[in-house]
C-alpha cells in the first residue's frame, strides 16, 4: 500500500469527506486570517496583469491608457498612493474589483474585491475631485466603516479609508449648510 | 507528506457498469476484465462489509471476498437480472455479495450433515436482521476510501504526466494534507513564496484548477460505477454524507 493510500485507510472519515465534492462545489478558498496577506499581495500585483486578463477591449484599454500618460503606475499600491492618478484607470480598478466581488467563483475574496472597490471610488474623490460611482454618500461611507474595521485592513489602506470617510461627513456637512441640493 | 515510492501502473478498461451484465454482446471479454477489475479496487470494501455486518473473522472475509470476484457471482447475478441496470451498484453488490456468502454456509452445512450426520450449527449462518445499520454502512466508508484513494492516484499520474507540479503542490497543500493528515491548509504567503505567483488571482486560480482536476478524477472513477451523470453526482453526494457522519463504525478498523 502506498503512503498516501496508507493515509486515506487511517484518516477519520469526517475529514475525508471534504475530498468528496464536485466540479461546481464553490468552497470558500481562503481562511479568514489570510486574507492581510492576500490584500497585500494585491496591492503588489501588476494593475496592467490583473486587468489585462480580464478580456481583449478591456486590456487594449489599459495598455493605450497607460502608454499615453507614461504613468509610473505599476501595481495597485502605487495606483492608490498616486498624488494625481488617471480617473479612467480608476474606474477601471472598480469595475474590475465589482465584477469580482459579484462572481459567485471569483479568483479574489469577495472581501478583498469590495475593498479594492472602495479604495477606487475614494482615491478618484479624494485626489481627482471624481464621483466614479452612482452609490450614494451615505452607502460609500457604511462600506468604508464596515471594511476599516476589518483586522485584516493594512496600515496604507485604513488611512486612505478614514481620509475617505472624513471627506465624505465633509461633504455632508457641506450639504447640509447650503441647503437641500447634493454636491456634483 | 511523502510521495508515493511506488504508483500501480493499473489501466482500468472505461467500461460502464451497466454494461457489463448485457447478454450477447461482442466485446464480453472486455466488460468481464472491467467488472473484475472495479471489484479488486474495492475488495476491501467488500471485507469491511464482511466483518462488520456478517461479523466474519477478518480471515474468513478475506476468503469469501476472494471466491466471491473469482467466482464471478456478480457477474452472474448481472446477467439473470433484467432490471439489475436500476439500483445503485453498492446496493445491487452488497445483496449479491450476501447471497454469496449464505449460499456458502448453506452449501458447508449440507456437506457437514451429510458427512457427519451432525446438526448444523446455527451459529455459523450470519444473521443478517440482528446487526445495526451503522454495521451495513462499513461497507460504504470503506468504498468511499477506495474511492478517494483511486481519484487521488489518477491526479497523482495527471499532474506528473503533465509535469505541473505546482498544481500538484497546491493540490497536496491546499486539500489534500487537510484531509489526510489533519494539518492545517498550507499558508497562502508560503505558496506565493515558493511558486512566484504574481497575484492573488493567479494563486486563487491556481487552487481552483487543482481542484477541479481533482474533482475530474473522483467523477471518474464513480463514473466507473454509476450509471449516468446525474447518478456520478448523486453518489459523490452520497459518499460524502456517509464519510461526513464523523463517527467510526463498527468493523471499520479491521483492515486499515
Amino acid at each position: 500500500m502506498t503512503d498516501s493510500a496508507k493515509l486515506i485507510h487511517e484518516s477519520e472519515s469526517s475529514r475525508l469527506a471534504d475530498m468528496m465534492f464536485t466540479e461546481t462545489d464553490s468552497p470558500q478558498l481562503w481562511q479568514p486570517e489570510e486574507l492581510g496577506d492576500i490584500l497585500r499581495h494585491e496591492m503588489s500585483a501588476a494593475v496592467e496583469f490583473e486587468l489585462g486578463g480580464l478580456n481583449g477591449a478591456m486590456a487594449e484599454r489599459l495598455r493605450r491608457l497607460t502608454s499615453a500618460r507614461r504613468l509610473l503606475v505599476k501595481s495597485f499600491g502605487d495606483l492608490l498612493g498616486h498624488p494625481n492618478p488617471p480617473v479612467e484607470l480608476l474606474e477601471m480598478v472598480k469595475e474590475y474589483a465589482k465584477a469580482l466581488s459579484r462572481h459567485p467563483a471569483s479568483p479574489l475574496p469577495r472581501e478583498i474585491a469590495m475593498a479594492l472597490y472602495y479604495a477606487a471610488i475614494v482615491v478618484a474623490h479624494l485626489r481627482c475631485g471624481k464621483r466614479i460611482s452612482k452609490l450614494k454618500d451615505q452607502e460609500i461611507r457604511a462600506g468604508l466603516e464596515r471594511i476599516a474595521a476589518r483586522p485584516w485592513m493594512t496600515g496604507d489602506l485604513r488611512k486612505l479609508f478614514e481620509e475617505g470617510l472624513d471627506r465624505f461627513r465633509r461633504d455632508a456637512e457641506e450639504r447640509k449648510d447650503h441647503g437641500p441640493k447634493q454636491a456634483s | 507528506m511523502g510521495r508515493d515510492s511506488t504508483t500501480p501502473a493499473e489501466t482500468f478498461p472505461a467500461t460502464h457498469w451497466s454494461e457489463i451484465g448485457r447478454a450477447g454482446a461482442a466485446d464480453a471479454e472486455c466488460r468481464s476484465k472491467a467488472l473484475d477489475a472495479l471489484l479488486r479496487r474495492y475488495s476491501s470494501a467488500l471485507r469491511h462489509h464482511l466483518v462488520a455486518r456478517l461479523r466474519l473473522s477478518p480471515q474468513k472475509a478475506e476468503d469469501l471476498a476472494q471466491g466471491f470476484i473469482a467466482d464471478r457471482i456478480l457477474e452472474h447475478d448481472l446477467a439473470k437480472r433484467a432490471d439489475a441496470r436500476r439500483g445503485r451498484f453498492r446496493a445491487l453488490l452488497k445483496t449479491s455479495l450476501e447471497n454469496y456468502v449464505r449460499s456458502h454456509f448453506r452449501r458447508a452445512s449440507a456437506k457437514k450433515r451429510s458427512s457427519d450426520k451432525a446438526f448444523v450449527n446455527i451459529d455459523e449462518y450470519p444473521d443478517l436482521a440482528a446487526v445495526s445499520d451503522d454495521a451495513g454502512r462499513a461497507m460504504d466508508v470503506a468504498w468511499a476510501r477506495g474511492v478517494i484513494e483511486e481519484a487521488l492516484r489518477r491526479m497523482r499520474k495527471q499532474c506528473a504526466d503533465s509535469e505541473d507540479h505546482v498544481l500538484w503542490d497546491v493540490f497536496e497543500e491546499r486539500i489534500l494534507k487537510p484531509a489526510l493528515e489533519n494539518a492545517p491548509p498550507g499558508p497562502y504567503a508560503e505558496l506565493v513564496r515558493r511558486h512566484g505567483f504574481r497575484s492573488p488571482t493567479q494563486v486563487s486560480s491556481a487552487l481552483i484548477k487543482a481542484r477541479a482536476a481533482y474533482a475530474v478524477c473522483l467523477r471518474s472513477v464513480v463514473a466507473e460505477y454509476a450509471r449516468s451523470e446525474e447518478d456520478v453526482a448523486e453518489e459523490i453526494a452520497d459518499l460524502r454524507e456517509i464519510l461526513s457522519r464523523g463517527r467510526e463504525i463498527a468493523g471499520e478498523t479491521a483492515y486499515r
